[in-house]
């Protein structure tokens, strides 16, 4: 523990791109991002007493944001698609299998990723499509697929007690992006 | 032989860690037989490579870099 760094200025320079990463993809607004990446820091070094090293300090960093974009959308709630965090994942699974766990709907081609890749509108439907996931599925999606945390990092960093239900979770986020996107983006010619 | 809805689960589960050999195989034969599963992999793909293309690219413009280095450095002053 006495080793440890106790210099924010090197946790902006090691973590500063995943913190910002993480704030874009949630609040979508580059001077709230850089904000939410400062207030990250600041409190992040005013609070490192209570660091216990047993996690990672970029676990620990993206813990602290985590909470500070959870406080962002609780002010700003009425300004925002994603806030109740309305979660209809058994309706979907209804909605696309039946009783012996067989597909009951068809799922359209999308083509190659190169065409939408560039493609602006598909962005804002992309991030249309996070905004409508509950919090902590948005939140797992990010940082694990994203940001690459490992699953470990991500089960400590979002409360969740095993990797198995880490893995469940992972699996009905894709499966409800795969469907907003279906429906906002692919299935609209 | 794993259900369509299951193998979503699988599929997923690919994304994430190396399965053991008694799960691939399962998942590839249903894959052989379902025209589906073998989109829904598609799209799971699709998604996965659009990420790593698009989203990991965003990364903290220097100009903020600096502004908020500057601010730690003042506000950190012992």
């Amino acid at each position: 523990m006495a080793q440890l760094t106790v210099d924010p200025t090197t946790w902006l320079a090691d973590h500063g791109d995943s913190l910002y990463r993480y704030a874009m993809l949630r609040v979508r607004s580059e001077p709230l991002a850089e904000d939410m990446v400062q207030e990250t820091l600041l409190a992040a070094w005013q609070s490192f007493a209570q660091f216990s090293g047993q996690s990672s300090v970029k676990t620990w960093l993206i813990g602290i944001m985590k909470h500070k974009i959870i406080d962002h959308f609780r002010k700003h709630s009425h300004e925002t698609e994603s806030l109740d965090d309305f979660d209809d994942t058994d309706e979907l699974l209804a909605h696309s299998f039946d009783a012996d766990g067989h597909w009951k709907i068809n799922l359209i081609n999308w083509g190659t990723p190169d065409k939408s890749v560039s493609d602006e509108q598909f962005w804002q439907v992309f991030h249309r499509c996070l905004a409508r996931l509950p919090q902590n599925m948005a939140d797992l999606f990010i940082l694990r697929t994203v940001d690459g945390l490992s699953s470990e990092e991500c089960c400590k960093v979002l409360a969740i007690e095993t990797t198995n239900q880490l893995c469940v979770a992972l699996s009905r986020t894709r499966l409800k992006l795969r469907q907003c996107l279906e429906i906002q983006w692919f299935d609209q010619g | 032989m794993p259900t369509c809805k299951k193998m979503t689960d699988l599929l997923s589960d690919s994304l994430e860690m190396k399965l053991p050999w008694p799960k691939i195989l399962a998942m590839k034969l249903h894959l052989m037989v379902c025209k589906t599963c073998r989109r829904y992999r598609q799209h799971l793909m699709f998604m996965q490579k659009m990420l790593d293309g698009r989203v990991k690219a965003i990364l903290l413009p220097e100009a903020a870099r600096l502004r908020i280095k500057e601010k730690l450095k003042g506000e950190t002053k012992e």
